[in-house]
This record gives structure tokens, C-alpha cells and sequence, in this order.
């Protein structure tokens, strides 16, 4: 009979951490029956349930019982991989990724998600062979678009970031990341309308993240009409900004143009004091008023 | 990819069926290459007990601190962001051609009759210095961006406050600075 209602139960789960409710599969798995528990499977789900949850001891006790019973699993030692990186054991994760490798080193998912793992730590040249490895191997894989547009956005590469990114929403219109990053990268050059518009879009496919609603938050403070006389110091950075009016003064002050000098400095004295008084205003007002980004 | 938002998992469920069912074939055989050589080992994550400082907030230190003070906290902060090595040491490079730079002024303004106010200490060179500086600090950003951005990815906004440290900075080497200009200065001149 347990045989009977142990594998719908285990996609039942499967289901539910599907659509977002660790919870509930947690619930279903903990009613699971002494045969279930001895199949690699049953662990994967839990261990995934907690790392849902961000119970990342939880899950890693759960990986490892299930790599007890299966130590060459393979999506086992990718969970066990992410559970580390979690937890900031950088050496560990790589264990576990390079253990799933050892099995399947032409799989584009593992190749890619080693890239990210040593990205994390700043190797981004080898993060990049490694997803040239996976492109080789299926260029349409989405783990490789995925992992392309992350590198650019950690290389810093705001245009290819945007590039990349826009390619991968037109194959998946509503993936998170592509919308984060393509508001990340509009706001790297400066363009908050776009940014606003990018992170809006992701905030609605999951209004529960936090970071992300943070972030969005952020950006359309920054994207509101009246921060638009602020626009040049977001677009071009604080730093050139000063500099340029610096040397305007300068330069009309070497030219003998000393009323030009005291209208130059008094409105630029006003850009600077609106620019700290107004977002931070704004911020609080739009924080109160806006709950949402529906 | 681990970190982003929960529907991001959804093609990693598909991804564990498959290697579920299709990948049940693995290649034990298939020999590893250099590529999958572990290179992590020895490595710490990114976040290390101290926080990163915000980048934004330091244009203060450069403003009124000077190069030296610049440099000691961009040079820091990149050990905090886990910047590569060769990136550390270019920063540090920097920091010593600003400082270099800053002091260069001094010589030159002591050894020239160019008035009273582009004297070390004086209002003038404070100008210079701080054009130094801030230039110095625009040169930086590029060294750092991609740890900022590694950071951010995975940690989000989760940065130092900068007023304690900002503060010594300021105060601390951009009066050491400022006294070790002067002294060239005065030494040049008499």
C-alpha cells in the first residue's frame, strides 16, 4: 500500500517545491514511509525543501543522508554544491560540483555551474572556459545564456549584460535574473527610467524577494521626475560631475568672468544641496506610499 | 545558479529529472581536463569577517583626505572584495604614484614663486591635492568594479558603514599627508 502512495506523495512534493511552497512538500515528505526514505530521490526533495526555506544546515544533513545511501548522485552533489556556496565553504561546494563532474563532464549544467561557483571567488577567466566548454557542448542550453549574461554583469561589461540579457528574455520572457540583470545593467549607465522599468518587471514575477524589491524600490526613487535635474549625476558619476564644474569654475575665473564664476558656483551649490536633501525625502515618501509594484 | 530569486529554480527541477532519467548513462571514463582542476581549495568566499565598504561614500575620503588617504582605503576595501592579487597590486601601485604625484606638486609649487595660496597647506595646493585625488579615485573603480559587482550578486547591499573608518582616513593620513607635503616644502624652500 506504502508503494502504492509513496510516489505520488514524492511528486506531490515535487510539486509543491515546484510552485514555490517548501513548506507544504516538507509536510508531505515527513509522512513518508520507511522505504521512501531509502531512495536518493526523497532526499534530494527535502534537501531542497530546506534550501528553499534557507535552512542550509538542514538541507546539507539531508543531501548528505542521501549521498549515504547514493554517493555518486549526481543532482544530490549539485544540491550538496549549492548548500555549501551557501554557506560560504567555497572548497566544499567545488568538491561536490567536481564529484558530479567526474561523472558527467560534458553536461552543460554542471560545466556552468562550476563556472559560477569559481566566479564567486574571482576567477573569471576560468569561468569563462568553462561556459565556452558548456556553449560548445549546447549552445542552446539555458544554463549558458544564463551563465553569459551573469559573467558579463560580474566582469562589469554593462553593455554585453544588456545585449545578453535581452536575448535571453526573448527566449524566457518572464525569468527573474534576465530582468534583474537587464535593470542592473541599465543602471550601470546611468539610464533609471529603463532600470525602473527592468526591475519592476521582475519585482512582479516574485513580489516575495526582498533584495530585489530593495532594489527596485531604489531605482524608482532614482527614475522619479523630480530627481531629473539629477539625471547627470547619475548618468556620468558623482566624481566627474564635481570635477567638471571644478574646472568649469576654473576656467571662468581664468577668463575674468567673476559673475559667471558666483551664478556658475550658486547653482551648482543648489544642485549639490538638492541632490542630498531630495532622493533621501523621496525614498521615505515613495516607501510609504508605494507597497508595492503593482 | 544558486542565489537569484526562487522561480529560478524551476529549470534546475527540470534539469534534476533529467539527470534523473537521461544521465543515468554517466561517462566514468571520460578523462578530466585542466579546466576541471580544482582551484578553490585554498580560496576563502568572497565575504570575509570584515564587510566591504559602499564605493560611492569614499569620493569623501578622496575629496578631503587626499591621495594617501584614497589609497590606504581602496586598497583595503579590494582585500575585503577578494580582488585578485594582480589587481591588489595595481591599486597599490596607484595609491603610490597619487601619493607620488600629491608630493611631485609640493616640490614644484615650493621650487616656483606662483603665490602664496599654491603653497603646501594653502588653499591652492589643497585644490591640487584633492584634483589628485579624486582622479585617483576614478582610476580605482575600474580595479574594483567586478568584485563590487561579485559582492553585490551574491550578498546584495550588505556593505560596512564607512563613518568610522571614513573619519580616521580623512582626519588621520590626510593630515599626515599634508604635514609630509608641507615638509618637503619647507625643506625645498629653505
Amino acid at each position: 500500500m506504502n508503494e502504492q502512495i509513496s510516489p505520488p506523495k514524492l511528486f506531490a512534493a515535487r510539486h509543491y517545491l515546484g510552485v514555490g511552497q517548501p513548506m507544504k512538500a516538507l509536510r508531505l515528505l515527513n509522512e513518508a514511509d520507511s522505504e521512501t526514505v531509502d531512495l536518493p530521490y526523497f532526499w534530494l526533495l527535502r534537501g531542497q525543501a530546506y534550501f528553499d526555506l534557507e535552512q542550509y544546515f538542514n538541507a546539507l544533513q539531508a543531501v548528505e543522508k542521501g549521498l549515504a545511501i547514493e554517493p555518486e548522485h549526481i543532482p544530490l552533489l549539485y544540491l550538496l554544491c549549492d548548500c555549501q556556496a551557501k554557506r560560504d565553504n567555497l572548497a566544499a561546494a567545488e568538491k561536490a560540483i567536481l564529484a558530479a563532474l567526474k561523472q558527467a563532464p560534458d553536461d552543460p549544467q554542471l560545466l556552468c555551474r562550476y563556472a559560477l561557483l569559481v566566479s564567486r571567488a574571482g576567477q573569471l577567466e576560468k569561468a569563462e572556459k568553462l561556459i565556452a566548454k558548456a556553449a560548445a557542448l549546447d549552445p542552446e542550453h539555458p544554463a549558458v545564456d544564463r551563465s553569459r549574461v551573469i559573467l558579463a554583469y560580474l566582469k562589469g561589461d554593462d553593455r554585453q549584460t544588456a545585449e545578453l540579457s535581452k536575448d535571453m528574455l526573448q527566449k524566457e520572457p518572464e525569468d527573474i535574473l534576465g530582468h534583474y540583470l537587464l535593470g542592473s545593467a541599465h543602471a550601470g549607465r546611468g539610464q533609471v527610467v529603463a532600470a525602473d522599468r527592468s526591475f519592476g518587471k521582475a519585482v512582479r514575477l516574485n513580489p516575495g524577494q526582498k533584495e530585489l524589491a530593495r532594489s527596485a524600490r531604489a531605482t524608482r526613487t532614482y527614475a522619479h521626475w523630480l530627481l531629473l535635474p539629477l539625471r547627470p549625476l547619475y548618468r556620468f558619476g558623482t566624481v566627474p560631475v564635481w570635477l567638471f564644474a571644478i574646472v568649469t569654475i576654473l576656467v571662468l575665473r581664468a577668463l575674468g568672468l567673476e559673475q559667471a564664476v558666483i551664478v556658475f558656483s550658486i547653482i551648482y551649490f543648489v544642485f549639490v544641496v538638492y541632490s542630498w536633501v531630495v532622493p533621501p525625502l523621496l525614498k521615505r515618501w515613495l516607501q510609504r506610499n508605494y507597497h508595492s509594484f503593482k | 545558479m544558486e542565489e537569484y530569486p526562487k522561480q529560478q529554480r524551476n529549470p534546475r527541477d527540470s534539469a534534476l529529472d533529467d539527470l534523473l532519467t537521461e544521465r543515468q548513462t554517466v561517462r566514468k571514463d571520460s578523462a578530466l581536463d585542466g579546466l576541471l582542476a580544482a582551484s578553490l581549495q585554498e580560496r576563502q568566499a568572497v565575504r570575509s569577517a570584515k564587510r566591504p565598504w559602499r564605493w560611492d561614500y569614499q569620493f569623501l575620503i578622496a575629496l578631503f583626505g587626499g591621495s594617501l588617504a584614497i589609497a590606504v582605503t581602496a586598497y583595503v576595501n579590494g582585500r575585503r572584495l577578494g580582488v585578485k592579487d594582480s589587481q591588489q597590486q595595481k591599486i597599490l601601485l596607484l595609491g603610490v604614484l597619487s601619493v607620488a604625484a600629491t608630493f611631485i606638486a609640493a616640490v614644484v609649487v615650493s621650487q616656483f614663486d606662483i603665490g602664496e595660496t599654491w603653497q603646501p597647506g594653502k588653499s591652492g595646493f589643497r585644490l591640487i591635492s584633492r584634483v589628485i585625488a579624486s582622479i585617483a579615485y576614478l582610476l580605482y573603480y575600474p580595479l574594483l568594479k567586478s568584485g563590487y559587482r561579485t559582492y553585490i550578486f551574491h550578498y546584495g547591499d550588505d556593505f560596512e558603514s564607512l563613518l568610522q573608518w571614513g573619519l580616521v582616513a580623512t582626519f588621520g593620513l590626510g593630515f599626515l599627508q599634508n604635514i609630509l607635503a608641507a615638509a618637503i616644502g619647507l625643506l625645498l624652500a629653505g
